[in-house]
This record gives C-alpha cells, structure tokens and sequence, in this order.
C-alpha cells in the first residue's frame, strides 16, 4: 500500500495509520466498508440514480496546504509533507472522493527548465499566490503551415524554446523534416550537437527530469493511500479529450491571438483543430468493462467556450465540432464523459442535449444550478458548484442555508454532486469548507 | 458621417473598414472625423455587445480593427491624437490596474480599451500591482476614477487592502472605485470591499465612468 523504505516514507506511513483510525473510531465502521458505502453512492450518482444520500466532492491543492499552515510552495517544492496536508484535509472532511490534487510538477524541474508561461508558488510568485498561467501566442500567427505540416518540428523548434527559456538553443537546430539526410547520415547531426550550449541543454534536462521524477516518485500513488483511508476514486482513468478549440487557445494561440483567427484564418485554425481532434480520437482505447462501476472520460473543461467568449455561430463552426466527435467517441467506447463547464455555460445546454442520456456528468462553475436542474436534469448527471464568493465572504450559515436549498432542488430523484464551483478554494474560509460539508451530512439523505 | 465606414466596424468587417479609410484619406476627409465615426461604430459594437448579440470575440477584434485604423491615420494625425480615440482624455482620467497577486490581463484591457474609446485617458497600472502603486498613482494623477480588476479570489482580500490603503492615506473620498473581473465578483464583494460599483462586462465600466465623472 505505502512504500516504507526511507525515514520520510515511514513517518508519512505512520501519519496515514493515525488518519485511518482516526476516521473507523469517528464512523464506527472499517474504511473497506466506507470505501464501498462512498463507491456505491458516487457510482449512483454518475449513473443518474438516486443513492442513498448525495454524494460530495472536495479538492484543493493549495486549500489543502492552507488547512495545514504550509505554504502554497509545499505543492511544488516539498512533496511529502505537501500530502501529508492533503491527505489529513481529506479525512477530516471526509467526503465521498477527492478532487483536484495537482502537485505534479516539481518545482526544481520548473526553476531548472526556467519555464516561462507558467508561474508557480516559490518560484516565478511568492508561495502564498497559486499557480497562474500566461496567455500568449506561442505559436505566431505566420505558422499555421509549419504547425499543420511538421508539428513535431514545430513543438521542438519553436514552441519549447519559447515556453522553456532553458531550452531556447533548440530554435537553432536546423529542420530535422526537410534534412532527410541528416538523419542517415547521423554523426554529422550529433557533431552538431557537439556545442557547449546543447550540452548545458543535455544538462539542463538531466537535472530537470531527475527532479521531476523524484517529485513523482514523493508523491508516490494518492489512489492507493486515499483507498487505504476509505476514499475511492470517482473512476478508473480514462481518455482526456479537452475542446480542441481551448487547446488552440491556451497552449498556442492564446485568446487575442485566437480571436484573430477567428477573423483573419478560419480555414487554418479549422484545420488546426481536425489535426488536434485526430490525435484525439485515435488516443481513445475502448473501456475495460471487466471491471463494475462507470468509466468516466475527461472531457475537460471550457475555458473559451462559455457564454461570454462565443456567439452561437462561433461555437458551432469552431468549439463545438470536434469535441462532440471526441466525446461521441468515447461514449461509444464505453466511457461517461465527464465535462468542467466553467463559466456561464446557460447557451451551451442545447448541445449537452444533442449528447446521449446518461453518459454525460457536467460540473457547473457560475452557470445556475438550479436552471440547469430544471433542463438537463432528465438527461445528464450534475455536479456543483457552491459559490467562492459564498465560501470566502459569506457566513457558514448562509453557506448551510444554500447547500441545503442545492440539495433539495438539485438532488431531487437523484444524478447530483456536491462540489465548490472550482477546487482552487484556498481563500475560502476553513469553517465556510465545514459548514458545506455538515450541509451535505444534515440535507444529504433522500 | 461615413455610413459604410461605421457598418463595416460594427459588423467587424475588416478588410471593408481598412479599404473605406484608405478611401476616405484619399478623398481628403479628416481623419478625426474618420476616428469619430469609429467611435460611433464602437459605441453600436458596444450595444450589441451588452444586448446580448455580440460576445468578446466582436468586442476584442473591433478593438484590433480600430488598431490598424489608427495605425494608418496616425501619420496623416502627427500628434495630434494617438492610438485610440479623437477626444481622447477629455472625459476624465482613470486609473486602471489588476490588483497584487493576480496576473490576468483579458478583462482589463478590454476595460481600458472600451474607456479609452469613450473618451477617457486611462493610466493602465499593469497586473499584479501592489497597493502602494496604486496610492502612488491616485495621488499622482488624481483620476476621479480608480477601476480594479481581478480574476482570482485572492483578488477579494487585495481589492479590499487596497481601498483600505487608500482610506490610511486619506484618498478613498477622493475617487470612486469600480471593481470587476471574476465571474462572481458581484454586490457581495462590492460590500467586502468597499466598492462602489461592481461591473459585470467592461460596458457597465464605461456607464459607471460616465455617471460618475460626466454624468451622462
């Protein structure tokens, strides 16, 4: 279950020990019987029935340092004691899974790759601000051609060099694509190579992979030990099938230069996001059904595809197009899809619809709940979305009184998860966090 | 008043407004009257915008085409104007920052850009500024106006230090404080922060500015 080995591993081993008795002695029942109590409910819930009472969902990656008094940095640059937090906000919680635990990236890779459109806690920010990501056009409006035609070339020439300033001698390599020779005769390629400057690169990747896997290897399997505190996972791991248009935009094009293609290249940004959803589509391996319960496929969240980025028209010739064909996909293959809808999403419900019943899990951020109940309710599962400004500002029980009112209107008949409306809930207040989870135990029941 | 020019603007018909004002210079018309007529179809993007027909997609590239329109008529303007508008500062002046912590700029600039249009001169502190910068800029520029922007919800706790800085140094009744950017910035952390107004799009920015300053 816990690697033992180090000193550090065994005292987390011990710490872990302390959680799981802690958690039988609170609910007089083994964590193997809780795991199958929360499985079942969770499970239920997917499957758009009625369990036997609403299943919630907490994650926090910088919450979870909070809640124990580390720095948000501990994500980052100190593993075991960073889950250690996450761990003991989870089983104090205790709610029926976990969500987002998302330290993994180490922060040494980051400082040694000098990593650009990222900034992280006790790197590029004080260790108290969360990770934040800059938005810029990483790949020029002139490079279409070179993207949709050599990609590779294109990812290794120009787009790491520019999002790793460690990296950035990689733009002078020549085009691999066009020099066929280069590679059969390859000791002419590798004498290239023979520079200081590549081999501060080779350097520089040696250091940044070997920290990275250090940073994996501390942080070891959440699966495992969440299982061993009682806590199942909402499902196995599936496909991740994130919009092709949000792809374009976050990891490329970034949103002024996306809106420009809008305009200026449709046909090229069109193609861009075929080429995206083919590697997409061929990536979606068939369920494993030998196993019970549902498979959920991420279909990711929408970032640029809320009500306030796109008209209607825009969303159906760009957005909608190919995540459908990805999220159709892996329906037929099995899968549940499991969408983020961030934003305001109201506009965009005719088009869950067009999914088929009962596949399709949607997490709200700011759309109303209530309304989406009302519409989608007869047709996909729910989950969300207990406001921030609720959570930061507001009383705990103006907090109870909300998540009662959620659970009555959007639990009705089952198909219903509790969730805050994003997992970087660091600034809520801790006793506003309790108050949601006691709302769920006091209203939870059906 | 050119009515092909101020159509093909407002329907974000690029290549259409760009030949009009190549057009229009060729024919002698004035550029400022050029300019005005982008402002008029600014001000029906802007409509359409709050209206519900149009999205940020119409608002950002109405503000690229205005771009490349200033960018032709700037040489014919000498000086006589820059990059936006003709009337540019004669409204009032605004100080505009995304607050410490928060890094993100896409509500902001739309902001600045929809005041600067109005008529507004706007200082454009950046993102992640500290509260001193902003005490710096009130008591530097005097604006009548300071807008704060944040999308993160560590925004909240940022705004409200730096309305209250403001206050420590005797210069909260000296400006009125817009406050917007998250989705869930709303009355409830107006009353936290000791705003007074939120705005929800960077319109309601625009109509805040106007009350407050012109009273339009």
């Amino acid at each position: 279950m816990v690697q033992s080995g180090t000193m550090e591993n065994e005292s987390y081993q011990e710490h872990l020990k302390k959680l799981k008795d802690a958690i039988e002695k609170r609910n007089g029942k083994s964590v193997d019987e809780l795991y199958h109590e929360k499985q079942k409910r969770l499970w239920d819930a997917i499957e758009m029935r009625q369990p036997d009472k609403v299943p919630v969902i907490l994650g926090g990656t910088f919450f979870a340092a909070k809640y124990a008094g580390l720095p948000y940095s501990s994500a980052y640059y100190d593993p075991i004691n960073w889950k250690k937090a996450y761990t003991k906000m989870i089983a104090d919680f205790e709610p029926d899974t976990w969500g987002t635990a998302g330290a993994m990236s180490s922060g040494v890779a980051l400082d040694t790759l000098k990593t650009k459109n990222i900034l992280w806690p006790g790197g590029t920010l004080s260790p108290d601000v969360p990770e934040q990501t800059l938005d810029g056009e990483y790949l020029k409006e002139d490079e279409y051609d070179l993207f949709l035609e050599d990609t590779t070339g294109f990812l290794l020439r120009y787009y790491l060099p520019r999002i790793q300033g460690a990296l950035e001698p990689l733009a002078k390599l020549p085009s691999l694509s066009d020099n066929p020779m280069m590679m059969m005769m390859f000791p002419f390629f590798a004498s290239m190579l023979n520079s200081p400057e590549y081999q501060e690169v080779g350097r520089v990747l040696q250091k940044a992979g070997q920290a990275q896997a250090e940073h994996l290897q501390a942080i070891g399997n959440m699966q495992e030990d969440m299982a061993y505190l009682g806590f199942p996972p909402m499902s196995e791991r599936g496909p991740f099938l994130g919009p092709a248009f949000d792809n374009m935009a976050n990891a490329y094009r970034g949103w002024k230069g996306i809106v420009k293609d809008i305009y200026r290249r449709p046909e090229k940004l069109i193609a861009a996001l075929e080429k995206i959803n083919r590697g997409q589509l061929s990536s979606i391996q068939p369920a494993d059904t030998s196993k019970p319960g549902p498979k959920l496929a991420s279909a990711g969240a929408i970032h640029r595809g809320s009500d306030d980025f796109l008209s209607k028209k825009q969303w159906e010739q760009f957005y909608w197009p190919t995540w459908k064909k990805a999220m159709m996909k892996a329906i037929e293959s099995g899968y549940i899809v499991n969408i983020f809808a961030e934003g305001y999403c109201e506009n965009r419900f005719e088009y869950f619809l067009e999914l088929p019943k009962g596949k399709v899990l949607i997490r709200f951020t700011d759309t109303n709940m209530f309304k989406a109940k009302e519409i989608l309710g007869d047709h996909v599962s729910l989950m969300g979305s207990v406001p921030m400004d609720l959570l930061q500002i507001s009383s705990p029980s103006e907090v109870d009184e909300y998540c009662r009112k959620l659970i009555e209107i959007c639990g009705k008949n089952g198909g219903y998860i509790v969730r805050t409306c994003t997992d970087y809930i660091q600034d809520a207040k801790i006793e506003n966090i309790k108050a949601m989870m006691d709302a769920v135990k006091k209203y939870g029941a059906y | 008043m050119n009515d092909g020019l101020i159509k093909a603007v407002s329907e974000i018909e690029e290549d259409e407004a760009l030949r009009l004002v190549q057009k229009a210079l060729g024919e002698g018309h004035n550029p400022l009257d050029i300019l005005k007529d982008c402002q008029t179809a600014m001000n029906i993007v802007g409509e359409r915008y709050e209206s519900g027909e149009y999205f940020l997609t119409e608002l950002m590239m109405s503000g690229e085409i205005l771009q490349s329109i200033s960018d032709i008529l700037k040489p014919v303007l000498q000086e006589q104007t820059d990059s936006s508008a003709g009337d540019k500062g004669q409204k009032g002046l605004i100080v505009l920052g995304t607050v410490r912590g928060d890094i993100h700029d896409i509500g902001k600039d739309i902001v600045g850009f929809m005041l600067e249009v109005n008529g507004f001169e706007v200082y454009d502190l950046g993102i992640d500024v500290h509260e001193s910068k902003f005490i710096e800029a009130v008591r530097d520029y005097k604006p009548q106006v300071l807008a704060l922007s944040g999308f993160l919800t560590l925004a909240y706790d940022s705004m409200k230090a730096t309305v209250e800085a403001l206050s420590k140094a005797d210069l909260r009744d000296s400006v009125k404080i817009m406050i917007g950017g998250g989705s869930q910035i709303g009355e409830n952390v107006k009353n936290y922060v000791s705003a007074d107004a939120f705005g929800k799009t960077a319109i309601e920015a625009v109509r805040f500015a106007k009350q407050w300053i012109t009273s339009e």
